[in-house]
């Protein structure tokens, strides 16, 4: 799942440390949340969502039915 | 945060005790392994040693974290951060799978040589079966 993260993040001049206080994980998560490595959960998703002032569905984009195709 | 710091202040008060009964616990191993042959009493001694450098780390990083609040931050987003704990979780599926196939393998090749060696893998491996059937009606009913 792609997200809109690093772009928000540049455009506020945020850096990776201080979102990662802000949401309290490690830059490390920052790091891969931005990369795409990793997805976050519906509570992570939702306090980036708040820290961004923003909807989850606005910052992170569902690309397709990759994960609904079990169902 | 509250919370944490009365986890932590918890930690502290369990390590306090096992650093500072260290005497009695030592005597008391000393006691309880008396008779047990030299490498027994030896594996014990080093297990209690052991033991007590981690208390006494683990003390030592509690303690501080205790009276820092941007350390006791540092030591809840670390222990709580999601992806350190996903990651530790996969960590813990994937190697037990791997240790489960290993001690499977070894098992078949014991049975060549020693049959005791064999049997013993074989109860390992059955009491792994067994803590992950328990744990996993643990988590069943639980979520």
């Amino acid at each position: 799942m792609k997200n809109r993260i690093q772009e928000l993040r540049k455009a506020r001049k945020v850096t990776q440390q201080e979102l990662a206080n802000a949401l309290c994980v490690t830059r490390q998560t920052i790091i891969s949340l931005e990369n795409g490595r990793y997805n976050a959960s519906l509570v992570l998703a939702h306090k980036a969502a708040q820290f961004f002032g923003m909807t989850i569905e606005e910052l992170f984009i569902f690309e397709g039915d990759e994960d609904l195709k079990g169902e | 945060m509250e919370e944490f710091r009365k986890k932590v202040h918890k930690r502290v008060v369990i390590d306090s005790l096992i650093c500072g009964n260290a005497i009695l616990l030592y005597m008391a191993l000393l006691f309880f392994t008396k008779g047990a042959s030299e490498f027994g009493q030896g594996i014990s001694i080093g297990l209690f040693c052991g033991f007590e450098i981690v208390a006494v780390y683990t003390l030592a990083k509690n303690f501080t974290a205790l009276h820092n609040d941007d350390r006791l931050k540092e030591m809840y987003i670390n222990e709580n951060d999601e992806r350190n704990l996903a990651i530790a979780k996969e960590t813990s599926q994937k190697s037990s799978l791997i240790t489960v196939i290993l001690t499977a393998l070894a098992a078949v090749a014991a049975g060549f040589f020693d049959v005791k060696i064999c049997l013993t893998l074989v109860a390992a491996l059955l009491l792994s079966a067994v803590v992950n059937i328990i744990v996993n009606i643990y988590f069943n009913k639980r979520m």
